[in-house]
């Protein structure tokens, strides 16, 4: 939990996002994946390192990035401590890779 | 729900109305005084077990002892509406009144009727779903419903009427917890002690709502950090729910309970229940409720006229107060 405002970077296709994903912040990061979809990377990498926040609808965002047939590869980088724990909590993890 | 106070002589007339068995279609008893009064909730009844086009719903009517003209035409509208959809509304077991005033009317050709040799109104299967949306249901103890009538939590869930301390709570369901969780939570909120927060829906209240959570429970004893994180998450997932589902204001409740910490989201509608949402590809998560569960000890909810409570505790609840279902 942060007091900052949520923001997302699009670096290529890195995906930085800092503050609080959840219900009413998760559509950017639709917004951003779509976007680098859209530029013919190959893979999305979601870089969670700043993340103080996930909510079950962040949790559908990254979920979503994996495709409509959950075949893209979709790498989340450096999970930070609320990312990390609700990605175990809800048994998540397992259908990432997740780069620390 | 299986009540030993049958109305006899002067005791005012009671209507029930329980369904179970959602696997085959549904059987649906009725028992005590269809009427004007109470033909509301077997309408609303048959509109929901009809609702899938092609099942047999059984409407066991042996337990009914009275039906006025209002009641009489619901069951044709519901047996009219089952045939046209290829499906079928069966009437099981009219007796002494029933039978002679469908007889009279000529309806005993119309519906189609079965008749069992031992039927016995009280003999009610162990999973059940109890409609209670009228007040004068008398439910004293609770229920175990049917889980595949309420969506697919996999647990057992218990419904009980709450009439202790929380007088305008209907119904109290419990997700995975013990029998009289429902009536202590209603009772809990109702209390003393309790941290509220009131709010809305919009963006900035969830983020309000969460620094507000964490505050509270950070100087609460025995609450560690990981507690802390479990209750902002359920508290904001709940408060998500409310924004997603029933807009408006919502009211977030946080209490002591048997040594953990309750959370309680009361929001303007009633009637629209927690639910799964649809599975994403290829996983078995499904959302919101089951982050919840997964950080909760128990959960479930309280409706009443014109509010719902959807609560959760969190923590370690004290030994002996509730017993584990599994």
């Amino acid at each position: 939990m942060t007091d900052e405002e949520f923001t997302v970077e699009v670096e290529g296709e890195v995906i930085h996002l800092r503050g609080d994903l959840d219900a009413n912040t998760a559509p950017l990061l639709d917004d951003a994946v779509r976007g680098v979809v859209e530029s013919g990377a190959e893979r999305v990498v979601l870089d969670l390192a700043e993340v103080a926040f996930v909510d079950s609808r962040g949790l559908r965002s990254m979920v979503q990035a994996r495709g409509p047939a959950g075949d893209r590869d979709v790498v989340l980088r450096s999970p930070s401590r609320a990312a990390a724990r609700i990605l175990e909590i809800t048994g998540l993890e397992a259908h990432f890779r997740i780069e620390t | 729900m299986i009540d030993d106070d049958e109305p006899v002589g002067t005791e005012p007339p009671a209507f029930d109305v329980t369904v179970a068995g959602a696997r085959t279609g549904p059987t649906v008893w009725l028992r005590g005084e269809l009427d004007l009064h109470s033909a509301g909730r077997l309408r609303t009844v048959l509109h929901d077990t009809l609702a899938d086009p092609g099942r047999t719903v059984t409407l066991d009517v042996a337990g009914l002892t009275y039906a006025d003209s209002v009641g009489l035409s619901l069951i044709v509208a519901g047996h009219r509406r089952a045939t046209s959809e290829g499906g079928r509304l069966v009437v099981r077991d009219p007796q002494g009144p029933i039978r002679r005033v469908l007889d009279v009317s000529g309806l005993l050709e119309v519906l189609e009727i079965e008749d069992t040799s031992d039927a016995d109104p009280s003999d009610l299967p162990d999973h059940l779903l109890v409609w209670l949306n009228g007040f004068e249901d008398r439910v004293d103890s609770p229920v175990l419903l049917d889980d595949e009538l309420v969506p697919d939590f996999s647990l057992p869930v218990w419904l009980a009427r709450v009439h202790d301390g929380y007088p305008d709570a209907v119904t109290a369901a419990v997700f995975g917890a013990g029998a009289d969780t429902g009536e202590r939570v209603a009772r809990t909120l109702h209390g003393h002690g309790v941290r509220r927060f009131r709010g809305d829906t919009t963006p900035t209240s969830l983020v309000d709502l969460r620094r507000w959570a964490d505050a509270v429970v950070a100087g609460e004893p025995g609450v560690d950090v990981d507690v802390r994180e479990r209750i902002v998450l359920v508290v904001s997932e709940l408060a998500a729910n409310v924004e997603r589902h029933a807009p408006g204001w919502l009211l977030v409740d946080l209490a002591p309970f048997d040594g953990a910490v309750l959370v309680g989201v009361t929001d303007s509608r009633p009637v629209v229940l927690p639910r799964r949402p649809e599975q994403a590809a290829g996983l078995a998560w499904r959302g919101g409720l089951d982050v919840v569960r997964s950080v909760c000890d128990g959960f479930g909810l309280v409706t009443r006229p014109r509010t719902k409570t959807v609560w959760a505790t969190i923590g370690t609840i004290g030994a002996g107060t509730t017993e584990e279902a599994t």
